[in-house]
């Protein structure tokens, strides 16, 4: 009994080692973005001047009216304005106060007690580092950066090419997966090998070559060199995916349908497609994403600012805004959302894609 | 799985099964003009000297291209660059990504929340995921210098300085890590627990069944994601293109391959010669890959040659 116990004990132990090491890496991960959360919020002075805040921090100000106050003896004026607040030590005591001024007597700098002017001090200058720091959530950061920086414009463009290129994908990779699940022809096989062989190709051989041809046909600069493949289910990835699901179909119900006078392509839509949404929705959500963050193919194909999607958009903002880090940080969350929203609310899709095509591949 | 079922059915009539080619219509024709058609144009591209302008003023060069390629020290930095990475960032994201799965596989509260977390990187641009970094390298207010400097050590200018550059691809990649993650925790999850409760009976401790069944039993996975990452080095694009630009970083130092060849063809317009690189490149995939394949007979398990 006793050695059962200490087993026990040995797995909690253990559990709890993992859950340690676990909280630590999610802290790692999701660091860099929620820092970026944080800076999309800041002011532009403000930006990434304070190293491991991952909240809008900034220098402390404080409004004071003009007025007069004495200061060690003499009267002295402040004139109307801000006034930068600092940590100053006072007896070994740290106070926060407004910095207003020189005193020409002492040579020191003279320091008043913000909500109550009377209450004043002279002291050495304070550092830049003795700022007094406070939160403050810059919300106008977001509706600045898709008007300036013209991204509004940049998620409609994306938007266009995830519509166009997942309706395509699932259009012509139902059709071709059916085509290899449910009929055998001659040849299907190799056919097969040549579509799984693809998977290895790199894109670049053929990338140059579909240029040329593109520029050609005077579709650069356009959207059509973006969507005419994924009309053609040029992703094999996507044909591989959605025939092995259908192979796991039973066929009965294809053969029922067959003896009512379904023609095949009735089949594929009445009998096929209702019984495949997760797959469905896997391609959908996987095409959808890769259009969303898409970068390479846009560089290469789009050459108007008007028509860039939003990666895109978020690199020509290093040339034109690099003074403005807090409306790029907030175009960045900006376009972290959709995708990080979508896996949050289908991840088992998502999860599923990538494990088939992983594990299976 | 199939197979099984396939012989249940009625055999089809010949007549039938020719609808197949109509439905498989659409991925020959995609095949034909954006696949193979493009790759023999390359082959024919990669033995001239054509500069993006007109085909007629292309002149035959025959191996011209690869020969010059071989001789080219920029190629060979490029490549050099891009198989340092590779060999950094593989082994490491497979150990983290393999480290976070079978942590997450051990009865962890909150494991689905923790699996979204660490896919989290997975699903976002590698431009947004350099953006996000950018700003952590930075040498006077980046998080990584400011926690050196806790411990008294002077961070270096991590992007502009090529002896640190290639690890700051280093630490996105690591980042990456849970993309790789998800696909090793369904491996895990789909290991028998027979196994386990064997080698349990036997007296094993879980470092020996870690070593001995797990790790074993997860080496086709690892197999097909050396080879994927192998593939995904040579291809990657978007990150370094952010954080260093074009041309590749302060001494080139993170020039990798694919921004080698975007370059030649799209910047100088050296159409003939980035073809061969695309063929080169090309090449280079086929031997690591078969030389993974070869080399897995020493060490990737599979199921069947038990039962043999």
């Amino acid at each position: 009994m006793s050695r059962a116990l200490t087993k026990q004990h040995l797995a909690k132990r253990r559990t709890i080692i993992a859950t340690v090491l676990i909280v630590l890496a999610a802290i790692l991960i999701l660091y860099p973005v929620v820092s970026m959360i944080g800076g999309s919020f800041s002011s532009k002075q403000a930006y990434k001047t304070i190293p491991s805040s991952i909240v809008p921090l900034e220098g402390k100000d404080v409004q004071l009216k003009k007025q007069t106050i004495k200061v060690s003896g003499s009267d002295f004026t402040i004139a109307e304005g801000s006034y930068k607040v600092y940590w100053v030590e006072i007896d070994g005591e740290k106070h926060a106060l407004a910095d207003v001024g020189k005193d020409n007597a002492t040579k020191q700098r003279i320091f008043v007690n913000p909500d109550n002017t009377s209450e004043t001090y002279l002291a050495p200058a304070a550092m830049p580092d003795d700022r007094v720091v406070h939160m403050v959530f810059h919300f106008t950061n977001y509706p600045e950066a898709l008007e300036k920086a013209n991204f509004g414009r940049y998620i409609l463009n994306t938007l266009f090419l995830v519509v166009v290129n997942t309706f395509g994908a699932l259009l012509s990779s139902s059709l071709v997966a059916y085509g290899f699940s449910r009929f055998r022809f001659k040849g299907r096989n190799a056919l097969f090998i040549v579509l799984l062989s693809t998977m290895m190709l790199p894109a670049q051989v053929s990338l140059i070559p579909s240029f040329i041809i593109y520029q050609k046909l005077g579709w650069y600069n356009t959207y059509l060199p973006l969507t005419v493949a994924a009309y053609f289910a040029s992703s094999p990835w996507n044909v591989f995916l959605m025939r092995q699901f259908f192979m796991g179909l039973p066929m009965e119900l294809d053969e029922a349908a067959k003896i009512d006078g379904c023609g095949p392509l009735k089949i594929l839509w009445k009998v096929i497609v209702p019984q495949s949404t997760a797959v469905l929705l896997t391609i959908t959500l996987s095409t959808a994403v890769f259009w969303w963050n898409d970068y390479y193919y846009s560089l290469i194909y789009l050459q108007d600012k008007d028509k860039y999607p939003v990666a895109l958009g978020l690199q020509s903002f290093d040339a034109l805004y690099f003074q403005s880090s807090h409306l790029k940080a907030a175009a960045t969350v900006m376009m972290m959302i959709p995708p990080i929203l979508m896996f949050f609310l289908f991840q088992k899709y998502f999860i599923q894609g990538t494990v088939i095509s992983g594990v299976k591949g | 799985m199939g197979k099984k079922k396939e012989k249940r059915i009625i055999p089809q009539s010949e007549r039938y099964a020719r609808f197949g080619y109509w439905f498989i219509l659409p991925w020959m024709i995609g095949f034909t003009v954006f696949t193979f058609g493009p790759m023999v144009f390359s082959l024919y591209l990669s033995l001239t000297d054509f500069a993006g302008t007109s085909l007629r003023d292309a002149s035959f060069v025959g191996l011209g291209n690869f020969k010059r390629l071989f001789t080219d020290s920029e190629t060979w930095h490029s490549l050099k660059v891009t198989l340092k990475f590779g060999m950094m960032s593989l082994p490491l994201g497979l150990v983290a990504g393999f480290l976070l799965a079978y942590l997450l596989n051990m009865k962890v509260p909150l494991m689905k929340m923790w699996r979204t977390i660490f896919y989290l990187p997975a699903m976002i641009s590698g431009v947004i995921v350099a953006t996000l970094w950018r700003g952590l390298f930075d040498d006077k207010y980046g998080i990584i210098n400011y926690l050196l400097g806790l411990v008294n050590i002077n961070g270096p200018q991590w992007l502009l300085d090529p002896k640190y550059i290639l690890y700051c691809f280093l630490f996105l990649s690591v980042w990456g890590c849970g993309g790789g993650m998800v696909v090793y925790l369904s491996g895990l999850q789909s290991i028998p627990t027979a196994l386990y409760e064997a080698a349990e009976i036997d007296g094993c401790n879980k470092f020996q069944q870690l070593i001995f069944i797990t790790i074993p039993q997860m080496t086709p996975i690892f197999f097909f994601n050396i080879i994927m990452g192998l593939i995904g080095a040579f291809q990657y694009f978007a990150e370094p293109m952010t954080l260093v630009g074009a041309n590749g970083g302060q001494a080139k130092a993170a020039l990798f391959y694919n921004l080698y060849l975007y370059n030649h063809a799209f910047r100088y317009r050296n159409m003939g010669y980035a073809s061969a690189l695309a063929w080169f490149l090309f090449v280079i995939v086929l031997v690591l890959t078969l030389l993974v394949f070869k080399s897995s007979e020493l060490w990737v398990f599979y199921e069947a040659e038990v039962k043999k």
